[in-house]
């Protein structure tokens, strides 16, 4: 194995449960050195025991972790080189700004003068540096995330977990942080493991995407692949929005919806053998005319309403099958407007019907 | 009619008030008082008998052995609570709320009872009854008193501070040291206080187990049992004045503590 390529946190088979719940199912996960990596999932996915389980406050009940190749099962957390920001903060509340982040370093009995200047510096990167001698309950809620992003990152761990982080923060201020923790991940070179619930969140700030649903991984891969290319319907639905036709393969590209719709699609890969798929449409894909040759596929639906974004629109339509079908379409002025009951023939291209899996839970 | 419910509760509250601190003040008031026989009206203040006191040599010294007694009782009491407090908070513990009952116990049993088994069992151990036995019945009912605010604190305290603190590098002790006691520095104290307060006043628990000797409250006990002197009103004001001030510290310190958390929440 190759150094460079070595993961700096592996999960091997490992699953964890409490009692009768199982709460991780069989996860295997490989994060690289330097990446953004998120894992996202609704609540109760696990993505919060994975990460308590990296940091050392949880443990497998099968299988193991490993950190830069060596098990870390019986690694107590205050000797793992992995530091956390947690979702509430989690500052001292009677040390100041100064005193919090200098703790990693006081712990290991560093000079006081290299302290001095290492906190500053790391004050300094998140901006915090005027507020050294406040009191944590002085300081706003961005404020607080800000000083402990600098208190995780003072004694440069290899990796840096973050506990939903932003969550508790309004529309802007999590806009900010999440240029905040995106420059800071790539100024530090420090590999970041980000738990969110927010798919947009992870889509926007991570290199690698875990997907997880009840225990169980679903999908890794890039924010583009996650998008484009889903691999079950849950991923499809969770990730964006999608439109989710359920049918049958009756051939390597053509499927047959179970309202009788056929569409020819992409590539199908090993699904074959399943009774029955789902195939996904973005709804920015739709099409209410037949753009060019490509849009071969045609949905005959029903328009039942449409809802105003502002730079563009959402329409709604119901086809056979009884599914509601999203269109988003950019206002341009030429949108054309339908009346509620109208019949309405949509069209998308075969590479725009991704075939995925029937699985949701 | 709703102007008489009004004045019906306050003639009440007044009436609970007086029966609770009437004889205090009265008793205060006489330990100025000139004359032998407490009779009013008062017809000459003095501190006489405050002057007296600081001759009384057999006073000092049974005032000496009740500090003997509560300080070291005190200390004791704030490590045992503090810890069972952690323990119980921090683990689930089979039957835990069973053995914090068994810990409130001697707390809340009449000292006859604590008193009286406590001295078999030092007959039955051999232990000579001395100042030394009497500090471990004080720590029996010091304990909970501590415990149950430590409690309180600890469970308003935020777990996530400990994770934090051994995510960063310090072990579960330093932890404990660096942290999570700061944080409930407050409730010990408090608890020690009001410990201490319970401790200086008791006699039935130390009439079982005091050899020779005599702590503060028993020798005033016994003075009245010889007969009335208005010194005994100057030693029972001073008294009334320290716990007084004990309790007011600790309580001060109990409600900064829950106020600022309350600012803090908002």
């Amino acid at each position: 194995m190759i150094n460079q390529e070595q993961a700096v946190v592996e999960l091997r088979q490992v699953s964890k449960r409490f009692g009768n719940y199982e709460a991780i199912k069989n996860l295997n996960l490989s994060i690289r050195r330097g990446e953004f990596f998120s894992i996202v999932g609704p609540s109760g996915c696990g993505k919060t025991t994975t990460l308590k389980m990296i940091a050392g406050f949880d443990h497998a009940t099968e299988g193991a972790v490993y950190l830069s190749g060596t098990s870390a099962n019986h690694i107590p957390p205050y000797k793992r080189n992995v530091n956390t920001v947690f979702q509430n903060y989690a500052l001292f509340p009677h040390m100041t700004v100064y005193d919090n982040v200098a703790y990693p370093l006081k712990l290991r009995k560093v000079p006081k003068n290299v302290i001095r200047s290492r906190v500053i510096e790391s004050l300094k990167m998140v901006s915090m540096d005027p507020f050294l001698d406040r009191s944590p309950n002085q300081l706003s809620g961005g404020q607080k995330q800000r000083v402990a992003l600098a208190r995780a990152l003072i004694s440069k761990p290899e990796v840096l977990l973050l506990d939903e982080p932003l969550s508790a923060l309004d529309f802007h201020l999590r806009q900010e942080m999440q240029r905040v923790l995106k420059h800071l991940q790539r100024e530090v070179d420090i590999t970041f493991v980000y738990i969110t619930h927010d798919q947009g969140e992870a889509l926007s700030l991570s290199d690698r995407i875990a997907v997880m649903k009840n225990g169980v991984l679903h999908q890794v891969g890039s924010p583009e692949e996650i998008y484009e290319m889903p691999q079950t319907s849950f991923v499809a639905g969770f990730i964006g929005k999608s439109n989710l036709i359920k049918g049958r393969m009756e051939g390597p590209t053509r499927f047959v919806s179970d309202a009788g719709l056929q569409a020819m699609t992409n590539e199908a890969s090993n699904l074959s053998g399943e009774p029955h798929v789902y195939i996904s449409v973005r709804p920015e894909k739709l099409r209410t005319s037949k753009d060019d040759e490509r849009y071969v596929n045609r949905l005959s639906a029903v328009f039942v309403e449409e809802t105003y974004y502002g730079a563009d629109r959402e329409l709604t339509f119901r086809e056979a099958g009884g599914t509601h079908i999203l269109l988003k379409q950019q206002k341009d002025g030429g949108n054309v407007k339908f009346s509620e009951g109208e019949s309405v023939d949509l069209f998308f291209r075969p590479e725009d019907a991704v075939i995925v899996k029937d699985w949701r839970s | 009619m709703k102007y008489l419910k009004y004045v019906g509760a306050l003639l009440f509250a007044f009436i609970v008030y007086t029966f609770l601190y009437l004889p205090i003040l009265v008793t205060i008031l006489f330990s100025f008082n000139e004359s032998k026989v407490q009779v009013l009206p008062i017809k000459k203040l003095t501190f006489d008998w405050y002057r007296g006191l600081f001759s009384n040599t057999e006073l000092w010294v049974a005032a000496k052995n009740s500090l003997i007694v509560s300080l070291p009782a005190t200390l004791c009491a704030i490590v045992f609570g503090t810890l069972a407090a952690y323990l119980f908070q921090r683990y689930r513990i089979r039957g835990g709320t069973f053995l914090q009952f068994l810990i409130l116990l001697p707390y809340i049993l009449p000292g006859i009872i604590i008193g009286t088994s406590l001295n078999l069992l030092f007959k039955f151990l051999k232990v000579d009854a001395s100042l030394m036995t009497v500090i471990i019945g004080h720590i029996t009912f010091i304990t909970p008193v501590v415990m149950f605010l430590v409690m309180d604190r600890l469970k308003r305290f935020d777990r996530n501070l400990e994770f934090a603190s051994m995510d960063l590098g310090a072990s579960p002790m330093r932890t404990f040291l660096l942290i999570t006691l700061p944080n409930i520095r407050s409730a010990v104290l408090a608890g020690a206080l009001l410990g201490l307060t319970i401790s200086f006043d008791e006699v039935v628990v130390s009439f079982f187990l005091i050899g020779t000797d005599n702590t503060l409250p028993m020798l005033i006990w016994s003075m009245i049992r010889h007969g009335y002197s208005p010194q005994i009103n100057a030693v029972y004001t001073l008294i009334v004045l320290f716990s007084l001030g004990l309790i007011a510290i600790a309580g001060s310190r109990l409600f900064a503590q829950r106020n600022s958390k309350a600012i803090t929440e908002e």
